[in-house]
This record gives structure tokens, C-alpha cells and sequence, in this order.
């Protein structure tokens, strides 16, 4: 066990140039994450998220067994899943929910069935499962900061009208916005985000660094710019403490990252509530 | 292997005993989820399953670390999380969708950072994840048998209340039936499902098992005593197929299970008597064209 107080124990791991690689991706992934997040959170997209997770799968193995790199693969199977979810949920006899879980278990089961051809095959799913911070790649790290920043970009500029769409989608389209490919962009850009995050926590874990550090942000303000922030804040808090643990006690980095996350929502909720029985207590007298 | 019209064809994989064990899994599980999963498609608790079939992963790892019977460990925890979601959306306002994702991830990656501490068993996560229905035990085949037999009984005698509640909740809550008693017993059901199908197709796909094969039934009929035995018939035709096509071609049961449920859902959407993509095309090209004589 290292000596927790020696800041010798902080300072060893960072020569290393994985764990340098490791702990800038994670902390780019964790900031689009928190942005893109304040979004899933105010508009209650979580369950797409966690499909859109699982549903990149076979992007990811198709172009793992045509030596593409996956991130291509993963972003065009997010959008096809996102594309066909919507057009099984205009069907009034299925919710749309159903549809989600019905398409994401049938694209996860189809990159199953492709990667069982190959020969590699369960050394690369675990790794695509549950993800491995410190097994990023220099090329990694460059397309990770190129998807990340586009993805902060066109949020920066389209910000007043991705807000609208989220709160009022029938003021936005009054104002002669086109909603339903604004919202496409937004959906665009949850898949972007989503790939890029796969590398560091893993497919199954995404939606929690997209979720957790949100609904922490959402306990603490109700409008979007700090929500947006805190996430960002929150969640590299968790990535920075996350891959330390998982240096040392070589525990899988994205479970780390998110169990971090969410001792930290837990905390702020229960420090939430015993302000607000406080407060009602003192009123009372 | 021989002609597809030979019997030898089916019968010579059942001279296993492992493949007699995965059909008979699997024939039961198809029934127990497509009969589940009739109610939850109606009353749209597909994302309720998602979070249990998260908490069930960390119960099967640490009634699996603390050597209790794994099924029973991974009940209590899906049960406990599933209250929990509903206390903590209601109180703090932060919406039960965002509560579900907060628990499943939080669950869901308990599981996967204590399974570091597993020596063996369940520390491959593969099987975890994408189930090895060939591999099921006796004792387990005995505890699905009872877990079916359950929850047919659970149903048939509270058929009424049940259907009262999926479809219109607020009528069965105006009757003055307690919501809170026949949406927990739907959730003890689901939480029994999904515990039950995770042997079959592992806990990343179980969730296809309950949605699709009522999803295309809902499809095809409009009345519920039908959609359930549809859902069940669609539910066995795939399990059985995906089976022995998994065995033909040395490919894993649950994924090509699940692509065959999901095969079948498509062809619904495409061919459905009434809502199908096909009739509501030539309905509307009809239609245009009585209208363009009228016009003419």
C-alpha cells in the first residue's frame, strides 16, 4: 500500500508516459462528458445514452476486424441506432423506450456474434467492455482532443439554440428552427461523445460518466451554464482519483472512475437533504 | 450435418445432456420472459429493467465473493435498488430517469471493481455478460422450472389487477387498488425474469428476451390474452432456432438467440397486418389514388 500523505506517491505515476496519455484523455472525455451530460440530465436522454453505449458495439468490432480505426465504426452504427430508434418509436404501438432496449440488445448481440469469429476475440471485448485508461495510444490521445474539441465547439456555437430545443422544443420551432435536425445534432453528437469516452471507461460504463457527474451538478444549480461546469468539475475529480487507484491497486479504471462519481453524487445528496431538514427544523422553531 | 428436413437433424444434438439442459433453459426462459415482458412493454418499465439487470451484476458478484447462492443474492439486490429509485427520483427532483442511470452505473461498476477481488467463477466476464446457456446446472434448471411455475401462478391469479395496471394506472388507482402493492408485484416478476434469463443470454442481453418478443406481438394484436400467448410463441421460435443454430455453427446461444428475437421484431414492423411498413405504404397509395380519380 503506497503512503497516501508522501507526495512522492502523486508525483511517481506521472513520469510515466501512459499514465500521461492515460490521465489527459480521461480528463478531456470527462469534461465533453459533463457538457454533453448537463444535457442528457435536463432532457431525461439517459436511457438513450446507455443504448447509444452499447449500440456502437458492432461499429467498434466491424472495423476492429477490418483493421479500420474503431472510432469511425462506432460513430456510424451511434447514428444508425439513433436513426432507426426513431423511426420504430413513430410507431404508436411501441414506446420508445422498448424500441431502445429492443435495438440496443440486438446491435450489442450482433457485435457479440462478430467478434466470436475472431481470434483475439475475448481479450478485446473485456478491454471494449470495461475500458483500460492506461492503455491509450499517442494516436489515441491526438483524435480523442480533435472529437472532443469539435464536439465543445459546435456546443459553444450552437448553444442558444440546443438549449431551446431542450427546454421548449415548441418555442424553437416558432421561432422557425428546424427542431428535428437540431435535435439530430444533438443525438450526433451524444454517438461523438460516447465513442470517444469508450476507450477510457468502457463501453458498459459511458453513460455514467455521462450521467452521474450531471445529476450531481443538477443537485447543485437548476440552470444549464454552472449544471455544465460542476459536471466538467465533478467528473475530472473522479477521472484524476480514478486512474490513481486504478495505478495502484490495478483495479479496472472505469469502474474506479465511476464509483468516484458516485460516492461523490451520494455525498452531495445526503449533504442536500440533511441542509434542507435543517433548515425546515429551524423555520419550525 | 444432414438435410434441414431430417429429424436426425434436431434429435442427434439432444443425445447431450448438455444440449438437453440448454433447450429445456431455454425453452422455459423464452415462456417466463415473454410473459413478463407482455407487461412491461405495456406499462413501459423497459428502463426499470435496465437498471435491475445493472444491479443484479453486482449482486451475482458479491453473493458470489460472500459465498451465498447467487441467484437469491442477485434477487435482493435488484429489489433493493429498484426502491431505492423510486425513493430518491421522487424526493430529490432529479427525475426517475436520471436516478436509474446514477444506480445502474453505480451498481454496475461495484460489480466490475469487485470482481478484481474474485479469484475465479464469475471473474470471467464474458460469461457474465453474454450467458452460456449449455453450461447450466441441474440445480439451476430445477430453481428456473420453480421460478416459471411461480410466476404463471402469480399471473393467472392476478390476471385482472394486473392488466387494471398496465394499462391504466390511474383507473386502478381511482378503484382504490393499491399501486404501490401490483406495481411491486410486477417488479418482484421482472426482478425474477431477468435472475432467471441471465444464465441463458447473460445479463448484457436479457432485456432483448423481455422486450422483443412482446414488442412484436403488440404489433400483431390488439388484445392482451393474445399478445401473451404471440409473445410466447415468437419467444420459443426464436430461443429454439437461435439454439440449435448456435450448436450447427459453433456460435454463442445468447447473441444469436437475441438476433433472431430482434430478426423477428423487424419482419413485425415490416409485415404487421394493421401498423406494418408495407400495408400502411400500399393503404396510402390507395388512398392517393381514389382521391386523384375523384379529382379527375
Amino acid at each position: 500500500m503506497p503512503n497516501w500523505f508522501d507526495l512522492e506517491t502523486y508525483l511517481e505515476p506521472l513520469r510515466l508516459g501512459l499514465v500521461q496519455r492515460g490521465l489527459l484523455a480521461a480528463l478531456i472525455v470527462a469534461i465533453v462528458c459533463g457538457v454533453m451530460g448537463a444535457f442528457v440530465v435536463v432532457r431525461g436522454l439517459a436511457f438513450l445514452g446507455d443504448a447509444l453505449g452499447h449500440a456502437v458495439f458492432p461499429g467498434v468490432v466491424i472495423a476492429y476486424l477490418l483493421n479500420l480505426n474503431p472510432l469511425i465504426g462506432g460513430v456510424i452504427a451511434g447514428i444508425v441506432t439513433t436513426v432507426g430508434i426513431s423511426l420504430v418509436a413513430r410507431q404508436r404501438q411501441i414506446r420508445e423506450s422498448t424500441a431502445i432496449g429492443i435495438f440496443y440488445t440486438v446491435a450489442f448481440a450482433l457485435g457479440a456474434l462478430l467478434l466470436s469469429r475472431s481470434r483475439s476475440a475475448s481479450r478485446a471485448l473485456s478491454e471494449l467492455l470495461i475500458g483500460n485508461v492506461l492503455a491509450v495510444r499517442p494516436q489515441d490521445l491526438w483524435l480523442t482532443m480533435i472529437i472532443g474539441g469539435s464536439v465543445l465547439l459546435v456546443v459553444a456555437l450552437l448553444y442558444k439554440e440546443l438549449v431551446l430545443i431542450s427546454f421548449d422544443p415548441a418555442l424553437a420551432a416558432a421561432h422557425g428552427r428546424n427542431v428535428a435536425l437540431l435535435d439530430a445534432l444533438l443525438f450526433a453528437l451524444l454517438a461523438l461523445t460516447i465513442v470517444v469516452a469508450l476507450q477510457t471507461v468502457g463501453n458498459v460504463m459511458v453513460v455514467a460518466l455521462l450521467v452521474v457527474p450531471a445529476a450531481t451538478g443538477r443537485l447543485l444549480t437548476r440552470s444549464l451554464p454552472p449544471l455544465m461546469a460542476w459536471a466538467a468539475l465533478i467528473g475530472s475529480l473522479s477521472t484524476i482519483v480514478g486512474v490513481y487507484v486504478s495505478y495502484y491497486a490495478n483495479i479496472a479504471s472505469g469502474g474506479a472512475i465511476v464509483l468516484c462519481a458516485c460516492t461523490i453524487f451520494f455525498g452531495v445528496l445526503v449533504a442536500k437533504e440533511a441542509r434542507q431538514r435543517w433548515i425546515a427544523r429551524s423555520f419550525a422553531q | 450435418m444432414n438435410g434441414l428436413l431430417d429429424p436426425a437433424t434436431y434429435l442427434q444434438p439432444l443425445q447431450y445432456p448438455f444440449m438437453q439442459r440448454g433447450l429445456l433453459a431455454v425453452v422455459l426462459v423464452s415462456i417466463l420472459c415473454a410473459l413478463v415482458g407482455t407487461f412491461v412493454v405495456l406499462r413501459g418499465l423497459a428502463f426499470m429493467g435496465e437498471a435491475m439487470r445493472h444491479a443484479l451484476f453486482a449482486g451475482v458478484v458479491i453473493s458470489f465473493l460472500l459465498g451465498g447462492s447467487l441467484i437469491g443474492g442477485a434477487l435482493i439486490f435488484a429489489l433493493v435498488v429498484a426502491w431505492l429509485i423510486g425513493v430518491i427520483g421522487r424526493r430529490q427532483g432529479i427525475g426517475e430517469d436520471t436516478a436509474i442511470g446514477v444506480f445502474f452505473s453505480g451498481s454496475f461498476a461495484l460489480g466490475i471493481v469487485l470482481l478484481n477481488f474474485a479469484q475465479s467463477g464469475v471473474s470471467d466476464l464474458a460469461t457474465i455478460l453474454l450467458g452460456n446457456v449449455l453450461g447450466i446446472s441441474t440445480f439451476d434448471l430445477w430453481l428456473t422450472v420453480a421460478v416459471v411455475a411461480l410466476a404463471v401462478l402469480l399471473v393467472g391469479l392476478f390476471y385482472k389487477e394486473l392488466v387494471l395496471v398496465s394499462f391504466d394506472p390511474a383507473l386502478a388507482a381511482a378503484q382504490g387498488r393499491s399501486l404501490l402493492a401490483w406495481d411491486g408485484m410486477l417488479l418482484v416478476l421482472l426482478a425474477l425474469a431477468l435472475t432467471t434469463a441471465f444464465q441463458t443470454v447473460g445479463n448484457l442481453l436479457v432485456l432483448a428476451l423481455l422486450l422483443a418478443p412482446a414488442a412484436t406481438a403488440r404489433l400483431l394484436t390488439q388484445r392482451l390474452s393474445n399478445m401473451i400467448f404471440i409473445a410466447i410463441g415468437l419467444a420459443l421460435i426464436a430461443g429454439v432456432t437461435g439454439l440449435y443454430i448456435a450448436y450447427w455453427r459453433n456460435l454463442p446461444p445468447g447473441p444469436t438467440i437475441v438476433l433472431l428475437s430482434g430478426v423477428l421484431f423487424g419482419l413485425g414492423l415490416l409485415f404487421a397486418p394493421r401498423t406494418g411498413v408495407v400495408q400502411t405504404f400500399w393503404q396510402r397509395r390507395r388512398l392517393r389514388q381514389q382521391s386523384h380519380k375523384r379529382a379527375a
